[in-house]
């Protein structure tokens, strides 16, 4: 498979399988609804809109996301779906600048490893819960527009973290000791 | 909407600025400024140590809240069962419904009607007041 950009400002579903060595990348507005058994090795790119989610992980085999390939975030979501809570975590790109941005879309789902971009930043948004386990070293801030985030590790960074619950409730739950740097503020606004 | 901080184990913290509801659920924590208009609700078994400053729309505890310093810190409502320890700087608020105040030496605390004479909507109870008296001089 070529690289293949999905560019749409409306929402595009993707059933059949996606194979090959290259990459996947959502740009536009819209979102994209992979739901096949994919097997493409390249990375997949979340530039724009939504990619969602909408096939069970099998390890190492398939996935809505490919097998193996780098998660890299230059201004699109992540978004989960009622077929899979996947912990991607493992595969998203540590290179600096990552906006990480995640959609739970009412699901609840747990991150075993760290994000750790440098200059990187993390958004959640949608209701559900996104739990991060472990140390994160992202630099730059984080932001819960929906849902709840539950730091039960650490957040290194000394940027804000800010709540805000404009459109929709939103909360952060600080279960891990000294789970926020002592220098980052807090905000929570309603 | 609801904007919520939920903690649940010792934090050490820089601020928290909140228009929401801030809840202390577990642990012992230190936060540097409180401030916004939201709820501040401290459980049981809890303690929470402001160190600058503790501006917010309201308190109710039924832990232990420590006043460590701002020279005019201002808390809407302070309800609860709890104790609230001024130990440096000033407080004041509307009203006091508390278990416990500690007010120690060179610490105040104002409920406002002591500021605003005739403002109605200021009461308050205490079942226990400490007031601690000025060190003796040791020149």
């Amino acid at each position: 498979m070529p690289p293949w950009p999905s560019n749409r400002s409306d929402t595009f579903t993707v059933g059949n399988s996606i194979s090959g060595t290259g990459s996947l990348t959502q740009r536009g507005s819209g979102t994209l609804v992979v739901s096949g058994t994919n097997t493409y090795t390249g990375s997949t790119n979340f530039s724009g809109g939504n990619l969602q989610v909408a096939s069970a992980e099998s390890a190492g085999v398939s996935g809505p996301l490919g097998v193996g390939g780098t998660l890299s975030f230059t201004g699109g979501t992540l978004q989960y779906s009622g077929s899979n809570v996947t912990d991607y975590s493992s595969r998203f790109s540590a290179a600096a600048g990552q906006a990480y941005s995640i959609d739970t879309n009412g699901q609840t789902v747990t991150y075993a490893s760290g994000l750790n971009s440098s200059g990187g930043s993390l958004t959640k948004t949608g209701s559900g819960s996104l739990g991060m386990l472990t140390s994160n070293s992202y630099s730059g801030g984080t932001s819960v527009t929906a849902g709840t985030l539950d730091i039960v590790g650490t957040l290194a960074n000394t940027s804000a973290v800010a709540v805000d619950a404009t459109n929709a409730p939103a909360s952060l739950v600080l279960d891990g000791i000294n789970a926020v740097s002592s220098s980052a503020p807090l905000t929570a606004s309603a | 909407m609801n904007a919520a901080i939920v903690v649940n184990a010792n934090q050490n913290l820089a601020s928290i600025t909140s228009a929401g509801t801030t809840s202390f659920n577990g642990g012992t924590s230190t936060v540097g400024s409180f401030g916004g208009t939201g709820a501040l609700v401290v459980a049981s078994g809890v303690t929470v140590s402001a160190t600058n400053a503790l501006n917010h729309g309201s308190i109710n505890s039924a832990g232990i809240v420590n006043v460590n310093g701002g020279a005019s810190n201002v808390v809407g409502t302070i309800d609860g069962t709890g104790v609230l320890n001024v130990n440096a700087g000033s407080l004041s608020s509307t009203h006091y419904r508390h278990g416990t105040m500690a007010i120690a030496s060179g610490a105040t605390a104002t409920i406002a009607d002591s500021m605003n004479p005739g403002n109605t909507s200021a009461t308050g109870y205490l079942n226990s007041l400490s007031l601690m008296p000025t060190a003796p001089s040791t020149s």
